[in-house]
């Protein structure tokens, strides 16, 4: 909301069918969501301006109708980037795209940074993991962990924009392993944004990864020279 | 059937009024209206902004939302509430807008593709729960904006870029099909008939529940004269069944609409049937089998096709309902309380 941003929470099958406790929030204590609708003209000449960014969030302002004087049209088609007029210049147009991503990345301020466990601290290898594969990647960490070996653990929460650490995080193992039960799209996007040569392993079954499975694979990369 | 209460028209009911006098300019957005030159859409804009000042609502209480398509620009260049939506799915953001807000006057523009194609399902569903708006459906037998494919209602036989040596496509009539999802208030009019369809749009605003209009609209560039036959002055007459409630059902001096025999309608010479066997317009009919006989007039193609209110009759709005709901049953059970709903299933206390 406070963005004006859709935001697409990736669910999974297993959170769907499994079972598991879960504390449940305090109401009182949920943060108040308050969409903070424009009532007045945000123009120097007392005009509405819809498109006019807030400096710090890059968010419209949101005039909902029956609000007198703020009466506007949005809509598909490209707009300017301060009145909100249908545009069809290409530096506005050119603009307006590289002012969503920066709207969209500068939400990284708003997201905690990536933690890493690495109880050690000298782990060369780095399991970077996210969303449903928490479960089999912490379990053969443990394994790991429990017969000697050292392998440092972390898990995404945020996919776009990445916590802003993450990329010094990448860079301070010498091997990162990213298991996915895909043919590897976390592993494109790390590789193509932070040139990071993560070395990904995929399995598509259907099936969560099993820990014994996943520690093999692990114990395989730290043993490399 | 429109109930006014006072002056207020019985679809404007819950929307605030105005003392102030509109005029045709204040309607009218700064955008630069990007139709082809001689496209119908700039009657029915010219029309139906002209047309806005006599609804009597402030002009921050209506909202047009449109899909995708030539007629789906319309938004832009009134100076209301607007949105530009998404394809088709313009009934489905107006009924979540007309349900939450009973105070905006909501209007839908689509178009025989953006309507009948991607949107068909929508539509159907928000005629049939009777959400309080107001659908006005350009139908140009084309699709204008993807230069010149066969759309849902092109005739069959049509040759189209995507249809080289005719389409095999049976086409919708929109009249019939909103009439089959059970529409409270159906109506067709022509863009080029600026009383016609100024009075259509008033009877439909004055509705309330969902109101489809079915807008004949010529696209000069990609299907031009498509509905010649009915603009030339000297056949005009002959050809439009001017729908008039109470008044006899006549084509021109000669012609006139009498039962079948088969709960169906025909087209007879008047000389040759005895006058009040001639049937009368009732728009408020409940039972929607009339009307729809009425729409299937238009067959053959042009000889003889009903303009004006199919069908106008009350039946519970959505909006309505589902806002009295809300009400009796936050009298019966009080507020809602999320924690303790939350809390209501398998749940526990842990020390
Ligand atoms: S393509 Fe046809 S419908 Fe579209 S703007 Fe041009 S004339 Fe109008």
């Amino acid at each position: 909301m406070r963005y004006r941003t859709p935001v697409i929470v990736l669910s999974d099958g297993y959170l769907a069918n499994g079972s598991e406790p879960w504390r449940l929030p305090e109401v009182a204590e949920l943060p108040v969501i308050d969409p903070g609708f424009a009532t007045e003209p945000n123009g120097p000449d007392g005009e509405f301006l819809p498109y006019l960014r807030d400096e710090d969030t890059l968010a419209r302002p949101w005039a909902v109708p029956g609000t007198a004087g703020l009466e506007h049209r949005i809509g598909g088609i490209e707009k300017h980037a301060r009145t909100g007029d249908i545009s069809y210049t290409p530096d506005n147009h050119d603009l307006m795209v590289r002012t969503r991503q920066a709207k969209v990345d500068a939400i990284a301020r708003d997201i905690p940074e990536l933690e890493v466990s690495d109880p050690t601290g000298d782990a060369d290898v780095l399991v970077l993991g996210w969303g449903g594969t928490y479960g089999s990647i912490t379990a053969a960490v443990r394994r790991i962990r429990r017969s000697g070996g050292r392998v440092a653990q972390a898990h995404l929460r945020h996919l776009n924009p990445f916590p802003a650490n993450l990329g010094a995080v990448l860079r301070s193992y010498d091997r990162v392993v990213v298991p996915e039960i895909n043919l590897g799209q976390l592993s494109l996007l790390l590789r193509g944004r932070f040139l990071v040569d993560v070395i990904g392993y995929n399995k598509v079954r259907g099936l969560p990864f099993k820990a014994e499975e996943l520690a093999d694979v692990l114990r395989e990369v730290i043993d490399r020279d | 059937m429109t109930e006014t209460n006072g002056t207020v028209p019985a679809g404007l009911r819950l929307v605030p009024r105005t003392d102030t006098e509109y005029r045709m300019k204040d309607f009218k957005s700064d955008q630069e209206v990007r139709w082809c030159p001689g496209c119908g859409d700039y009657a029915i804009l010219a029309a139906f902004q002209s047309f806005l000042p006599q609804l009597g609502v402030p002009r921050e209480n209506i909202v047009m939302v449109s899909g995708i398509g030539c007629s789906s620009r319309f938004p832009y260049y009134l100076s209301t509430y607007g949105v530009h939506s998404i394809h088709g799915r313009a009934p489905a953001i107006a009924t979540g807008l007309a349900a939450s807000r009973p105070d905006l006057s909501v209007w839908v523009v689509t178009g025989d593709g953006d309507g009948l194609s991607i949107g068909g399902n929508h539509l159907i569903h928000a005629l049939r729960r009777n959400v309080n708006i107001n659908v006005l459906l350009f139908n140009n037998r084309i699709y204008g904006l993807t230069k010149g494919q066969y759309s849902p209602t092109s005739e069959p036989g049509k040759i189209t870029k995507s249809s080289p040596v005719g389409s095999l496509d049976h086409p919708f009539n929109p009249v019939s099909l909103a009439l089959g999802a059970e529409a409270s208030f159906v109506a067709r009019t022509v863009d080029s008939d600026r009383k016609h369809l100024t009075s259509v749009l008033r009877a439909a605003a004055d509705h309330p529940g969902a109101s489809f209009v079915e807008i004949y609209q010529n696209c000069p560039i990609f299907n031009d004269d498509a509905f010649e036959p009915l603009k030339d002055p000297a056949a005009r007459d002959l050809r439009l069944l001017r729908l008039e409630h109470g008044e006899p059902l006549r084509l021109g001096p000669d012609r006139g609409v009498v039962a079948d025999g088969f709960g169906g309608l025909e087209v007879v010479d008047v000389a040759s049937v005895d006058e009040d066997r001639l049937i009368r317009h009732d728009a408020h009919r409940p039972d929607p089998g009339y009307a729809f006989a009425l729409s299937r007039l238009d067959q053959p193609a042009f000889e003889h096709v009903p303009v004006g209110v199919f069908r106008d009759v009350r039946r519970p709005v959505y909006d309505e309902l589902l806002n009295q709901q809300l009400d009796e049953a936050r009298a019966e059970r009080g507020d809602g309380d999320l924690g303790a709903l939350l809390a209501s299933g398998d749940t526990w206390t842990v020390d």
